[in-house]
């Protein structure tokens, strides 16, 4: 009778807790139906090869939806994982190289400071798949999940109607182009990357008079912690969207909408960034200042100024890309 | 030949897979176990696979077509089902689709002969 135990486990280690039990008694009640009274090993064996591989057998039990990424999205999913995987790899080298060259820089030049570089670079090179692969994974798993592609809007899965199809040829003024989507999206990853793995390399680097550098960071690292992860979850969002109009291609009203609501998740989370006075080191703006011969004083003004310079910036562009963005694709539909 | 039996056998498949519903809801308008409902099905000539059709069984349960009891009052547990009063509605109907399809059926092939 082991051999019955054995199978029924290996049937139902396959299904969720719920319905474990309850298959688990009448497959086993099944499998003794099939058999005469006190079967022998041989008996058992034949009838337990007739039920077949128990895998499929769970498989059947299991109808629903049981793949994380369908085939739907695969092929394009294999196409985005490559390119993401590479940029992140190539971007992870570099901010570590750069980190690398930065330690040399104030360690000097002996062997075993190459050596730890390279370590370093292998290191965020995996780190760099891996975290590429998370996220794209992560993506495409909402992607699927919300069935944005079924409907014209987002979360709402409309019968699809011919008229949804985009224009042969796409219109000029609507087509997303790729290469600056890629280029985009590398800037992300490294300045992302950069802020959550490696923040204390903003910085200013000065020599003093005795030769050896000064590193004074832009950051307060431990206010900066309290941020990570909004940082994170815009630069997800954005990710997301670049991927979306990698996809596509091109404009249409939901992307724009998708675009308008990272603009706006993304220039809150900035300015109340910058308007908070204990994120920043204050020791970066007197080390400027002390280069470039100004007092204290005098700089204090500047900073404030500059953060409102810097406010208005971040609305005026944000405004003025989601805008640009919807007049594309409203205008096309007038035509 | 070896790959264009493969292919019919796979077809023949499928023809069967569309029966399967129809088979077993009208095999149910008694209560039957899983293996009394295999060996039913085997003795009116139409086989079908324990590991289909047990799986099936539940799905059919959990789509409120059959309703199902556990009878514990003998030595040997077993699970028994039974058309529910959707399963019996939903059974007239799809053997209505049957009829006129396989009638069709049989007028479009007999054109052939």
């Amino acid at each position: 009778m082991k051999l019955i135990d054995r199978y029924v486990y290996a049937v139902t280690k396959y299904l969720s807790e719920e319905v474990r039990e309850d298959v688990g008694k009448e497959l086993r009640s099944n499998i003794e139906d099939m058999l005469p009274d006190n079967p022998s090993e041989e008996e058992v064996y034949k009838a337990l090869k007739q039920l077949g591989n128990p895998w499929k057998l769970a498989n059947e039990y299991n109808p629903k939806k049981q793949y994380l990424i369908g085939p739907g999205y695969y092929n394009q999913y294999l196409s985005i994982l490559k390119l993401v995987v590479g940029i992140c790899i190539t971007v992870f080298i570099g901010i570590a190289m750069l980190a690398g060259g930065i330690e040399l820089a104030k360690e000097g030049f002996a062997v075993d400071n190459y050596s730890k570089l390279i370590s370093s670079v292998i290191s965020a090179a995996f780190e760099g798949a891996i975290q590429g692969a998370l996220w794209v994974t992560l993506v495409f798993v909402i992607l699927e999940r919300s069935g944005v592609e079924t409907g014209r809007f987002p979360f709402s899965n409309k019968e699809w109607k011919p008229e949804d199809l985009p224009e042969l040829p796409i219109p000029a003024n609507r087509v997303i182009s790729r290469r600056k989507t890629i280029v985009s999206m590398c800037c992300t990853i490294f300045f992302t990357a950069l802020v959550c793995f490696q923040p204390h390399l903003i910085a200013v680097y000065f020599t003093d008079n005795s030769g050896s550098v000064k590193v004074t960071q832009l950051f307060n690292l431990e206010r900066l912690d309290v941020f990570i992860p909004f940082i994170i979850i815009v630069a997800f969002v954005q990710l997301g969207i670049f991927l979306w109009k990698y996809m596509k291609g091109s404009w249409n009203v939901s992307l724009a909408i998708g675009n308008a609501v990272y603009n706006l998740l993304s220039s809150i989370l900035l300015i109340i960034m910058v308007s908070d006075k204990n994120l920043f080191n204050m020791n970066f703006f007197y080390s400027i200042a002390e280069r470039t011969n100004s007092t204290n004083e005098t700089v204090l003004p500047w900073i404030d100024r500059g953060i409102w310079v810097f406010i208005a910036v971040v609305v005026v562009i944000c405004i003025w890309e989601t805008g640009y963005v919807f007049i594309k694709c409203l205008d096309l539909k007038k035509k | 030949m070896e790959s264009s039996n493969e292919l019919i056998s796979s077809l023949t498949v499928e023809l069967k897979r569309g029966t399967l519903v129809l088979l077993v809801l009208s095999q149910l308008r008694t209560q039957e176990y899983g293996y009394s409902l295999v060996q039913k099905l085997e003795e009116s000539k139409a086989p079908i696979e324990a590991g289909t059709l047990y799986p099936l069984l539940r799905r059919l349960e959990k789509q409120k077509l059959l309703i199902s009891e556990w009878d514990t009052s003998v030595s040997r547990p077993r699970k028994f089902y039974s058309l529910s009063s959707e399963g019996i509605e939903v059974y007239k109907q799809l053997k209505k689709e049957w009829k006129s399809m396989s009638s069709m059926m049989e007028s479009l092939l007999k054109e052939d002969e």
